[in-house]
């Protein structure tokens, strides 16, 4: 086979392109995955609110309600396969007056049609489970099934796993071209040429420019972006549930929820702005904590560890974009994946992927293992077993994160997996390093030299994300390491 | 002429003011010393790090034993730049000798063995 | 497998100036069985990165760097063989067993059982996450402990342009400190209308090098995605909102943040102890004991603090303290009074006074919460002044240590600190 063909190429290493990427090597297939990014989600998918959405929400017979419902149940499984947390932490969303109580009971309605389970609950009830909500919040629709995962660790999971099974992952790499020749198509980037017969456009964003270099887009993306305040593990009690607002003319308003690693995400705004634009602004902020002190006063704010934006692919049409271009069969746009996007990843993934199959007649791949390496831990082996670990291992004795108990094991191996950590953002997505309240001042340095060691790297090119971006940049005496 | 100096002997930072051979501000004498010497002839210490040979990310701290002229605080940088120390180093060992002929020594501010 | 235990009298979490100076008292007291866990490959702490000098006036009489300053005790440890295991994270404090959980590569997780524990883990640099500094998140914006430690020990300057937020001493130092190796250190903000670093500081580290500091100014926003390509600084009002039209665009590819310590006290908070709201250390006796049963603490980790020197203080107090309550048990206890100050004070410690027969003697050490050019210090037993001293020039960086001695503490119903501008 020719060096540069594939079966089918992937453009975009989100929660999506990866998903599909996982679910297609069920079969035996020549895929390749490009992502412009040092790493895989970088984008939407490394800042969202994280929650897998039960999907009462959407509207009843749209590509949304479909596999948002299906990927919502598919996530405890996928999860389970993967070793990536996930909690079924419930949904409540809240109404503070009559009009509320309204909208709450039709959407449980709409919940019904959507085949959800939806609860409706009183005051009493509620603040029983939640017990830090504000007096105010008077009703709840409750949804047991919505949970939290992290999107970022989900991303890597699934590509992670797609490589275990033979995919194939091009980072840093730029699509600059795509043409149809015939059954095929041209893809040329700013560093190889390739082709392939089914081309699946992922690229979030920017789907609707990738479209572009092969034909007139049929939708556009109007980039929303959501900003957030991040809040340290300070308590695992103080909030359970995901906690949304009811939704009124006005908007969503902002929600509060615990993460898997039990700290607490509020947000997100939800405005205008430019695809590339990630960055945060007071009033936006201050935005955010007075609508969320509807849910829940006296936030702690000294437990802030961070503020982050993200950026929504918002589609000028109402519903995700899941499909084949009809002027260039095998160009399959996956596109407009917005909320609930990661909750649907796992079931457009698997969609997707047994589109392909049908189209290109692929077999099943016997060794095809979903199961992801375990990865270990303190808090996910306990301290004996832990301690086992280290005996066999003594790197996983030596912590390098003290915030988050990070061991240089941990570092070591989250570099060599399969889509392994080459960053210190990468170690961070991953493991959690320099997530904590110290966002780093003590262990950047140590997980820079982990990481220079492993891959066998000078330490002043070792990267904080994308090229460009060194944390050690100059050695600045002599000439020998002189940048 | 009167001139106001902020005494940088001690964390106290005292206003010490110098007006001809009128000092008046200080509340110790190595105060009073520090300023008849900021006012005639400035002198600072310096400390800054050496490399070390066969080391890439491991530098030596080092001072001044002396305080050296203000003036040539950038030259004696030059020359510490430029200096390679071998292990062992013991604390406060002389790895630059009489640096530019000031009559002051670099020397180390820690024992790397 | 088996986790390893281990006894000790004295247990001391962090071995960097605090636990140091506990570990030479104690031992010094005539305990032996001591023993230091530190986190980094060597003792001495954040001393180790602090190689610029000024430290020791007040201990040793001589004008010292960090690292020379931690030598110091390091030699006497060493010499006196006291125990101390290096990169060992303590991963939990158990007070009701009294047991700390640790880790290493050597030992793997081990139990260590103590008779007294001196908490001394130091302090955290605020971040630019926790501020919420609007704008990007790129490489390029370091706390200045972390530009400190890449320079001064591994040899690497983060950047070659150079920004500072905040007028705190370790901003200051690493603006002289980048500049001898090189860098443009642009200028420093301070968001408050008075600086936050020692004035010698500002004289030898920004004045000699002409690094203009800029007052009541803030950065309001980070720009560059990757990389940081420049801030935005703006003047800020008296109640420290920016200012609109004095904002000014500054290209850089490095800011440092010097914008405040806290004490790292989130283990002992976990394991029970009683938080002072105000320095966000641990509420402590006169002893320098936590409302945790024979658990001290001490140093950056306690309250943070401007000099070294105050920090060795304290360790020695909690170190003695420590050895003592082994040698001689409790002794009965007359009487508990909590301690109180008016709103010129930032914090007061101890938080309460344990009164026991013969205690004569308290040392006190507060900050005020604004400059106050002369001020009045009154201790006071309800409306009685007990004691009282004045003092010009308090500023909030300063800590103001006074002791009162020769009082019998047995016959006070209550004890106020309060500072007045006269």
């Amino acid at each position: 086979m020719e060096k540069n063909y594939f079966d089918v190429i992937i453009i975009g290493g989100g929660v999506i392109g990866c998903s599909i990427a996982r679910y297609l090597s069920r079969f035996k297939v020549n895929v390749l995955l490009i992502e412009k990014h040092f790493d895989v989600a970088e984008e939407t998918s490394s800042a969202n609110s994280a929650i897998v959405h039960s999907g009462y929400d959407p509207l009843p017979n749209t590509k949304k309600a479909y596999f948002n419902v299906k990927g919502n149940k598919m996530m405890e499984e996928v999860c389970k396969e993967l070793h990536v947390p996930f909690i079924k932490n419930g949904s409540l969303t809240i109404g503070f007056n009559d009009e509320d109580k309204k909208t709450l009971l039709n959407l449980i309605q709409r919940a019904k049609l959507n085949g959800v389970e939806a609860e409706f609950i009183e005051k009493e009830e509620l603040h029983k489970i939640e017990p830090s909500l504000n007096d105010e919040c008077l009703y709840a629709l409750y949804a047991k099934d919505s949970g939290i995962v992290s999107p970022f660790e989900l991303t890597i999971a699934f590509m992670e796993n797609a490589m275990d099974n033979g995919i194939k992952l091009h980072l840093s790499e730029k699509v600059l071209d795509i043409k149809k020749d015939g059954d095929l198509f041209l893809i040329d980037t700013d560093k190889d040429k390739y082709k392939a017969k089914v081309v699946v456009n992922a690229a979030g964003l920017y789907s609707d420019e990738i479209l572009k270099k092969l034909e007139e887009p049929s939708f556009k993306i109007n980039p929303r972006k959501g900003e957030y305040i991040l809040l340290d593990h300070f308590n695992n009690n103080w909030c359970k549930h995901t906690l949304f607002m009811c939704p009124t003319k006005v908007g969503k308003g902002v929600l509060i929820s615990p993460t898997t690693s039990f700290n607490y995400i509020i947000g997100p705004s939800n405005d205008e702005s430019l695809k590339e634009d990630t960055s945060t602004d007071s009033s936006t902020i201050n935005y955010l904590k007075e609508t969320a002190s509807k849910l829940i006063k006296d936030i702690p704010y000294a437990e802030v560890i961070r503020t982050f934006a993200g950026v929504r692919a918002n589609p000028d049409v109402d519903d995700f974009i899941i499909e084949e271009s009809k002027i260039n069969p095998g160009f399959i746009n996956c596109a407009g994946i917005m909320s609930p996007g990661l909750a649907s990843s796992p079931a457009i993934g698997e969609y997707v992927s047994n589109l392909i199959k049908e189209k290109l007649n692929l077999e099943i791949n016997t060794t095809y293992n979903p199961t992801r390496r375990e990865i270990y831990s303190l808090s996910s082996l306990g301290i004996e077993k832990y301690n086992e670990l280290i005996k066999k291992d003594s790197r996983y004795g030596h912590m390098i994160c003290r915030c988050e108990k990070v061991s240089e094991g941990q570092i070591v191996d989250a570099i060599h997996r399969n889509c392994g950590a080459r960053s210190v953002k990468g170690i961070k997505k991953r493991l959690r390093a320099g997530f904590g309240k110290c966002q780093g001042s003590f262990c950047e340095e140590e997980v820079c030299k982990i990481i220079a060691r492993e891959l066998n790297i000078p330490l002043n090119s070792v990267l904080y994300k994308d090229e460009g971006s060194e944390v050690f940049k100059y050695r600045f005496k002599g000439k020998k390491n002189e940048n | 002429m009167k001139q106001e100096y902020i005494c940088i002997v001690c964390p106290k930072g005292c206003h010490i003011i110098v007006d001809g051979d009128n000092i008046n501000g200080y509340t110790c004498l190595r105060g009073l010393n520090y300023v008849k010497q900021e006012s005639t002839d400035p002198k600072r210490n310096i400390t800054s790090t050496v490399l070390i040979e066969g080391e890439d990310d491991l530098v030596c701290p080092v001072r001044t034993s002396l305080e050296i002229p203000k003036s040539e605080i950038f030259n004696v940088m030059k020359e510490i730049n430029k200096f390679k120390a071998k292990k062992p180093i013991q604390m406060n060992q002389v790895l630059i000798k009489n640096v530019l002929n000031l009559d002051v020594d670099i020397i180390s501010t820690k024992e790397i063995l | 497998m088996k986790i390893n235990n281990k006894t000790y009298d004295i247990v001391i979490i962090g071995g960097g100036s605090a636990g140091l100076s506990a570990a030479k008292k104690a031992y010094e007291e005539g305990i032996s069985s001591i023993l230091i866990v530190e986190r980094n490959n060597e003792l001495g702490g954040i001393l180790n990165q602090c190689i610029h000098n000024g430290f020791g006036l007040h201990k040793f009489k001589k004008e010292l760097t960090g690292p020379e300053y931690a030598y110091e005790y390091i030699e006497f440890i060493k010499e006196n063989n006291i125990d101390y295991f290096l990169n060992t994270l303590v991963l939990s404090i158990n007070s009701k067993d009294k047991l700390i959980v640790c880790s290493s590569s050597e030992e793997g997780i081990i139990n260590i059982s103590y008779k007294c524990l001196i908490f001394s883990a130091g302090c955290n640099e605020r971040t630019s996450g926790q501020i919420m500094i609007p704008g990007e998140r790129p490489n390029g914006v370091f706390t200045a402990g972390l530009a400190q430690k890449l320079l001064n020990i591994d040899g690497y300057l983060v950047g070659k342009n150079v920004y500072i937020l905040g007028s705190g001493d370790i901003g200051l130092i690493m603006a002289r400190r980048m500049t001898l190796e090189g860098a443009n250190v642009i200028g420093v903000s301070e968001i408050m209308p008075y600086s936050n670093g020692l004035n010698r500081n500002i004289v030898q580290c920004l004045n000699d090098y002409n690094i203009p500091l800029r007052l009541h100014n803030t950065v309001i926003k980070i720009h560059g995605k990757n990389q940081l390509e420049g801030i935005t600084i703006c003047d800020v009002d008296d109640s420290l909102k920016p200012i609109e039209g004095r904002e000014k665009f500054i290209k850089c590819d490095t800011l440092l943040l010097s914008i405040g310590l806290y004490p790292f006290n989130a283990m002992l908070k976990n394991s029970g102890a009683k938080v002072n709201t105000e320095t966000k250390g641990a509420w402590v006796d006169q002893n320098l004991e936590t409302t945790l049963d024979s658990v001290f603490s001490c140093g950056n980790v306690l309250h943070v603090h401007d000099l070294v020197d105050y920090v060795s203080d304290e360790g020695e107090i909690a170190g003695e303290n420590a050895a003592k309550l082994i040698k001689y048990g409790r002794k009965t206890l007359l009487k508990t009074i909590f301690t109180k100050h008016n709103s010129n004070l930032g914090y007061l410690l101890p938080n309460e006074i344990k009164v026991y027969k013969d205690l004569n003697e308290v040392s006190f050490s507060f900050r005020v919460k604004k400059p106050i050019s002369k001020g009045e210090i009154l201790f006071k037993d309800g409306e009685n002044i007990i004691k009282r001293s004045v003092k010009n020039d308090l500023i909030p960086s300063e800590m103001v240590k006074i002791k009162l001695n020769n009082l019998d503490f047995n016959n006070l119903n209550e004890l106020s600190v309060e500072v007045n501008e006269i």
